[in-house]
């Protein structure tokens, strides 16, 4: 009865089938390490509520009512969160957790969901980092209205107009190019790439990635649709329609990692199997942004405090559910909550979130910050910029400068923190100690294979040591692996994402003493020992870890990006590229799709190209050919591939018989030069030894495939030409170089005969083949000569039985004149 | 059996009363404060409904409690409060007028306060039940109230727009528009409408006069001072009436006041009994404006050109600029509500007739009762 509350409002075709959504509580990246050793990402507070809540409510918010949880890293704490939050027990909302420990990405989490069959209709997929106000109804209508069209549509993706600068420079994100059909939506192309990185004078050359490579645009796009857009203004939201055919494609596609470069890019490129992707855009008033590094946290944190996803706003307190945050609203956008206490000479300045339990000392100055609940600053702190989550103590006249310091850290006395530094959970910082800017410091000690790239790739994540499967999926068995070993932070559970293995850090009892007095200040250099000092400070406790994002780090950092830096470098791209700044749209030749319906080719073949154009044709049709002879095709079916080939090349089927027929003369010789390695095994190592071995091989397969010739080579023409065609095949011309063609000769005139039996060749279109050729130069007349007997035996068949046939007894009267 | 029921209804009430607060908190119950009034009066239905308490009392705290509750989830809509006002008021009003019962059940629950009496108590439970039908009948009454609300200050229109004179409005807003339309059946008059940047209803208002016959002009908000010279009369509404007179009205609407104080053009605003508030406009209870997102006023990429991206516009990248901890925060602002004092106001104008600022707390104490000021 109470799940009644909420979809009563709704119309009574949703009410059949709920509304599901796919939340990937899970991004499958390292950026944020290395707070994420020890907590799952989405339990991260963003203005003091953690990321899910804010995916969640918007879910819900929307009319969401079934949700399914990925969980993978630190899967037990995320299930205790939902489970103890009042997501679990909401009216008309049902939450469900999947937990899977050794995935290690979007695709495989994916497949798994397929696998458990529970989405039954079109869902939404998204991140459990999102923080949006958008509203998915107008989408999720355009997205069914389109299906019942267009069963194919599978896929509505969302995006924002931004500028690209904004994009680069506040949101961190990459350069993203996408085309679409601006009259439909349907996105055409879609082109993701690190942006181009400035100069640095230490920057790792492996880094240092020069420019941005040419966008390449298939030709046929432009063929296909009437006007094609091009944008790169366009941020994407991460935030999908999605049919349940997407799953049944990952499943499909075991080899999809990524929902973006894998899914996305391959269905626009297979387009032959007709899938389409649709793009949906915001309007200005919606906002949607999924948080993949910190840059982005940072942005998202300040547009939440903005006001700019109202109404997700701190003061509306809606979030955490069932235990909402208490917020007043003072202007200029800063918000305290009920029972913080701020110091008087204390100020608190623009755009800060100010949790309860806070205690400001005097003279402190606090300018567009978060302040977690029980945050202590002390007398004279500076904090700008800075993200200071629950528990965390700032000692007095500390400062602390675009950094995120996470829960129960401590900053001892005039300690300074650099900007983009991270402080991660329970680090205890010695006073007087500088932080330099950018850099990461843990209590657990940095993995031996931190990566130094901002690893989207998940794959090579995947590889490194015995890769996911090592893992155990029962956490604390994990925990208890680690905890023999006596490491700190699970040891071989770095194999993963972002979202570390269970408890990144393991501390022993003294340890633990040590930390706590280090946190009260009293351990004096007892520390040094055990935490080196260069890192934290004297009585500090924690481990630098080195620098990962090199030159990068201004793009990915918490802190803001320098002014103009992503011009700055686009500057310097396009004087690297300035010889081919227009050349950025490029029709590019697709490379041969196997059997393909890739129309980038057609068949007019002028002089100059003819050749290779004809010998790329033939090779199709043989490939095409020798996977229905591989794969053991019924001939209708060999007909339907064949037929695809056809318009795709827009070619005829006479032009494809006869490269069939050379192809299955081929297969009674050795495998060709150019075919493929698979399909080299079904020729014979070498030649039969004699003429007859030779034509009873022919004859096998010519028997079975002879309907499938005389259906496609009807008129004398054809016939006439394919006969042409054999004498190329057997001379070795053009395009039947290397194809063993001449080891037929000898038994060139038993073919015919052969064919003439089969019913492939009318004695007709023989006998004017060899009155073409006997007009023919003494040169062309060499198969004429060797066919000569079978001519003249057709002849003579032909005159023994005068009048069988009209037309025969025309032509072979004409022939006799 | 009968327990089971109860128990089903609670959490019915219980359900009820989340999904209302929920939507409340999010913003998804838009349109006007007379469906707000409503949803807010039926959910109190359910509560009231629900109330097990064996005396009237009893009932009043339940029904406070959840007043608390919905007020709590949003207190700038002063209609949602007003409702449960409106609502206590009636249980009391009941309770006093059937005296003789509910102090009977009163000194009942007194005499068997273990009352282990089962029989006492269903004999009670009977009174209560009685008594919780007919206060929801009077809600019910209450409800239809609602329903005519708009009729009945429409019907005054003619009373206040003069033939040939000149009316100037802002924004939109459906009671302005049907007020509006009501005089010009009558009347021949003409029309100011301002815009009300930046939701810019005006536009749409100003369209909708017009394609009535009234001769409209539509003009920016900043120009409202120079219309007001010629200007007889303003209409505008409100979303809530404070006790001291004075109006939260939509934001711009403080500007348009303030004019015509200057021009001495009177003020009517229009609000109806529901969004009369005993709250004052400095109350603990009320303190804070409604912000919504600064995408109303500015796109959002226009942040990418704010502060640190000076070097767009030709001055020198290197020049400045990037001077450390220069680091711009563009702060945009959109309050949703304007604060307009007493003295801006000529009339308000309910569907029980005119007041002027200073007779609203008269009013007040005829719907509201004191006791249930503050939650």
């Amino acid at each position: 009865m109470p799940s009644k509350g909420q979809s009563r409002s709704k119309g009574g075709e949703e009410a059949k089938v709920p509304l599901q959504a796919v939340v990937l509580a899970d991004s499958f990246t390292h950026r944020f390490r290395p707070i994420t050793l020890e907590r799952p990402k989405t339990l991260l507070p963003l203005a003091n509520v953690p990321m899910i809540e804010y995916t969640l409510e918007f879910l819900a918010s929307n009319g969401v009512e079934e949700v399914f949880i990925f969980c993978c890293a630190h899967a037990d704490q995320l299930t205790q969160y939902i489970e103890n939050s009042a997501w679990s027990s909401t009216a008309g909302f049902v939450v469900h957790t999947i937990v899977s420990t050794n995935c290690i990405s979007a695709g495989e989490a994916l497949r798994l969901i397929d696998h458990k069959h529970v989405i039954r209709s079109d869902f939404i997929l998204i991140s459990g980092d999102t923080v949006a106000n958008m509203d998915l109804r107008r989408a999720l209508e355009a997205h069914r209205e389109r299906r019942k069209t267009e069963r194919l549509a599978i896929m509505t993706c969302c995006f924002k107009t931004i500028t690209r600068r904004q994009r680069e420079e506040h949101l961190g994100e990459s350069n993203l190019v996408v085309a679409m059909d601006p009259a439909t939506g349907r996105v055409l192309h879609y082109d993701e790439q690190a942006s181009p990185s400035l100069p640095d004078a230490n920057a790792s050359p492996k880094r240092a990635k020069a420019k941005l490579s040419p966008l390449s645009l298939d030709a046929s796009l432009f063929s296909e649709h009437p006007s094609v857009r091009v944008r790169t203004d366009l941020q994407d939201c991460h935030v999908d329609i999605c049919a349940p055919e997407v799953l049944m494609l990952f499943t499909d596609n075991f080899d999809y990692q990524h929902l973006r470069r894998d899914f996305v890019c391959g269905t626009l490129n297979e387009r032959e199997l007709g899938n389409n992707i649709y793009a949906h855009e915001l309007g200005a008033r919606e906002y949607a942004t999924r948080i993949t590094n910190l840059r982005t946290y940072d942005a998202v944190s300040r547009d939440v405090i903005g006001r700019w996803v109202y109404p997700v706003c701190p003061d509306v307190n809606c979030l955490p559910r069932g235990d909402p945050t208490a917020f007043t609203h003072r202007w200029p956008q800063t918000y305290l909550e009920k029972g913080a206490d701020v110091d008087p000479s204390a100020v608190v300045g623009a755009g800060c979130v100010v949790g309860a339990g806070c205690v400001v000392g005097p003279g402190a100055k606090i300018s567009r910050s978060v302040l977690g609940r029980g945050v202590v600053v002390g007398a004279g702190a500076s904090i700008d910029g800075s993200y200071v989550m629950q528990n965390a103590k700032i000692g007095a006249n500390a400062s602390v400068t675009s950094a995120l310091v996470c829960e129960g850290a401590v900053v001892h006395e005039s300690a300074v923190i650099g900007k983009g530094a991270i402080i991660a959970y329970d680090v205890v910082v010695g006073a007087g100690h500088v932080v330099a800017d950018y850099s990461r410091i843990s209590l657990a000690p940095q993995p031996a294979h931190d990566d130094d790239v901002d690893s989207d790739d998940e794959l090579e994540i995947g590889s490194f040591g015995g890769g996911g499967g090592a893992r155990l999926s029962d956490p604390s068995r994990q925990m208890a692996r680690s905890d023999s070993k006596g490491s700190f932070g699970g040891g071989g559970g770095f194999d993963e994402d972002d979202d570390e293995g269970p408890g990144g850090v393991y501390l022993t009892d003294l340890d633990r003493a040590l930390l706590q007095r280090a946190k009260e200040g009293t351990a004096g250099d007892a520390t040094t020992e055990r935490w080196a000092p260069e890192g934290v400070g004297v009585g500090g406790a924690g481990h630098a870890w080195a620098p990962r994002w090199g030159e990068e780090e201004w793009r990915f950092g918490i802190a803001p990006v320098p002014p103009g830096s992503s011009d700055a470098a686009y500057a310097r791209d396009d004087a690297l590229d300035s010889d081919d700044d227009d050349a950025h749209v490029r029709s590019g030749a697709k490379p041969a799709a196997v059997g393909g319906g890739d129309g980038s080719n057609s068949g007019t073949d002028s002089d100059g190209e003819g050749e290779a154009l004809e010998s790329h044709f033939r090779k199709e049709v043989a490939e095409t050919f020798l996977r229905c002879v591989k794969h053991g095709y019924e001939q209708a079916n060999a007909v339907v591939e064949l037929q695809g080939l056809k318009m795709a090349e827009n070619r005829t089927f006479a032009d494809i018989a006869r490269y069939v027929l050379m192809t299955i003369l081929g297969l009674s010789l050795p495998a060709p030069r150019d075919v493929t390695k698979e399909n080299s095994k079904l020729y014979p190592a070498k030649a039969p030894d004699n003429t007859p071995a030779l034509l009873k091989s022919i004859r096998e397969r010519l028997k079975q495939w002879a309907p499938l010739l005389s259906r496609f080579l009807k008129s004398e023409d054809d016939q006439v030409e394919m006969l042409l065609t054999l004498e190329d095949y057997c001379a070795e011309d053009e395009v039947f170089k290397g194809m063993h063609g001449a080891l037929l000769v000898p038994s060139f005139a038993k073919i015919l005969h052969l064919l003439y039996d089969m019913d492939v060749l009318s004695e007709v279109s023989v006998l004017a083949w060899a009155e073409e050729k006997g007009l023919a130069g003494e040169e062309d007349k060499r198969f004429l000569k060797l066919a000569q007997p079978f001519v003249d035996w057709l002849k003579e068949a032909d005159s023994e039985s005068d009048g069988s046939g009209s037309d025969s007894s025309e032509a072979s009267s004409s022939d006799e004149e | 059996m009968g327990r089971q029921g109860h128990k089903g209804r609670e959490a019915s009430i219980h359900a009820a009363l989340d999904d209302f607060v929920t939507k409340l908190k999010r913003k998804r119950l838009g349109g006007s404060s007379l469906a707000l009034a409503r949803h807010t009066t039926e959910v109190l239905i359910h509560a009231v409904a629900a109330q097990q308490a064996p005396t009237a009392e009893g009932i009043i705290e339940g029904v406070r409690a959840v007043s608390k509750k919905l007020v709590e989830a949003r207190p700038l809509e002063l209609v949602v409060g007003n409702m449960c006002r409106r609502v206590l008021h009636i249980i009391r009003e009941e309770a006093a007028g059937d005296g003789g019962k509910a102090s009977n059940a009163a000194s009942d629950a007194n005499d068997a306060s273990d009352g282990s009496d089962d029989e006492d108590n269903s004999v009670r439970g009977g009174a209560m039940k009685a008594f919780k039908a007919e206060v929801i009948e009077v809600i019910g009454e209450l409800i239809d109230e609602l329903e005519s609300v708009n009729a009945h200050i429409v019907q005054q229109a003619l009373e206040h727009v003069s033939p040939s004179s000149v009316v100037l409005t802002s924004g939109g807003s459906d009671i302005v528009e049907a007020f509006l339309r009501e005089a010009n059946r009558k009347r021949k008059f003409q029309c100011i409408v301002a815009e009300g940047a930046p939701a810019l209803a005006g536009h749409q208002m100003a369209r909708a006069l017009a394609e009535r016959g009234v001769e409209t002009t539509a003009v920016a908000d900043a120009s409202v001072f120079a219309m007001m010279s010629r200007t007889n009369l303003v209409v505008l509404s409100a979303c809530g009436v404070f006790a001291n007179g004075g109006i939260l009205a939509p934001a711009g609407h403080h500007t348009v006041a303030l004019a015509a104080k200057s021009h001495s053009v009177p003020v009517v605003f229009l609000a109806g009994l529901h969004e009369l508030s005993p709250i004052g406009p400095g109350d603990d209870a009320f303190h804070a404006n409604d912000l919504r997102s600064p995408a109303d006023v500015i796109d959002y990429t226009a942040l990418a050109d704010c502060g640190i991206g000076r070097n767009g516009s030709g001055i020198d990248r290197r020049s400045g600029a990037q001077a450390e901890g220069d680091v711009a925060q563009l702060c945009v602002a959109n309050p949703a509500y304007d604060y307009v004092p007493p003295e801006l106001v000529t009339l308000v104008l309910t569907d029980v007739g005119g007041a002027v600022p200073a007779f609203v707390k008269q009013l007040l104490g005829e719907i509201y009762d004191p006791a249930d000021r503050t939650f």
